[in-house]
């Protein structure tokens, strides 16, 4: 087995060895009186810097430039839907009739659902994009 | 703003947001005083927004978010400079505030500054940043090993200086 390092106690401490090698320095440590103590100062000097920065944390206020609601709403992709619907229904022999007006107060009431539920922007995201008029990743 | 910068504003605020916390934390490590963190975060935010459309998706964001921050700190420090400081960063000292100075931390953030810079920053990144050594490699510019190294050499030097201080205040 390859000797083990000081740097490996205090990586196998912060979780970042290898699996494989882990196992090893654990194993070791077992036995090597000199590799636990090493260990044991290394918890105990974590232990304070742990503290002491979580003393630190705070919330800072930070603000981006303005994501806009309306430009981020999928108004193309929606019109051209409702389009679709409306001359799908028009098609049918006894299909329903639906207004222009209809559409456009279905497209201000989609607007303000989207505007005020902000879950509601990821799946008319994901709509869009199943239906090809989208790019990129979700909100 | 097009559809495509909306989505990517969107995915920039959904990544940074839990970070800030950790981030103010790192700030304060560096820049000593609340309020020029907040300023540091702030800033480091509308640049890393605007330079967003360059992250690589294939390197951990916050590795590449704390490198802007650390940045900014730096680019802050050398600004403000008007208070006593106890450490220094590249030449530039750094004044603590009063909460930074006196609270029942002291002695350990006393033994940060008595660091070298290359111990103190790696500390930093680990402990205040909370960084996995991948992002340590990824803001220092380091390899992992390297990190590994380095950090546990930190670890040595921090313990050996708040030994020493401890020993002789029993003096």
């Amino acid at each position: 087995m390859k000797p083990i390092s000081p740097e490996e106690i205090s990586a196998l401490f912060d979780g970042e060895l290898m699996p494989d090698r882990a196992e090893e320095v654990r194993r070791a440590m077992i036995d090597d009186e000199r590799l636990r103590r090493i260990y044991e100062q290394i918890a105990t000097t974590d232990i304070a810097l742990t503290s002491c920065a979580a003393a630190c944390q705070f919330e800072p206020h930070v603000s981006l430039p303005s994501i806009s609601p309306v430009v981020g709403f999928p108004i193309y992709g929606l019109a051209f839907g409702l389009l679709i619907v409306r001359i799908v229904a028009k098609s049918l022999p006894f299909g329903p009739s639906i207004s222009l007006q209809a559409l456009a107060i279905a497209l201000v009431a989609a607007w303000l659902l989207y505007r005020f539920l902000p879950a509601l922007r990821t799946d008319m995201w994901q709509a869009v994009h199943e239906l090809g008029l989208g790019s990129g990743t979700p909100p | 703003m097009t559809w495509d910068q909306q989505k990517s504003g969107w995915d920039f605020q959904r990544r940074i947001e839990p970070l800030l916390p950790w981030s103010a934390a790192y700030a304060y490590s560096i820049v000593r005083s609340r309020e020029d963190a907040e300023d540091a975060v702030q800033e480091a935010a509308i640049k890393a927004h605007r330079a967003f459309a360059k992250y690589n998706p294939s390197c951990p964001f916050k590795g590449w978010w704390l490198a802007i921050l650390r940045n900014c700190c730096r680019d802050l420090l050398r600004r403000r400079h008007s208070r006593p400081a106890t450490a220094t960063i590249e030449g530039v000292e750094i004044p603590p505030d009063a909460a930074w100075a006196s609270d029942q931390y002291s002695d350990l953030r006393e033994a940060l500054d008595r660091l070298s810079e290359g111990h103190r920053e790696i500390l930093q990144l680990r402990y205040f940043g909370g960084c996995s050594y991948r992002e340590i490699a990824d803001v220092l510019g380091i390899p992992a090993g390297t990190v590994m190294s380095r950090l546990y050499a930190a670890r040595q030097a921090i313990t050996a200086i708040y030994r020493e201080d401890q020993h002789h205040e029993a003096n």
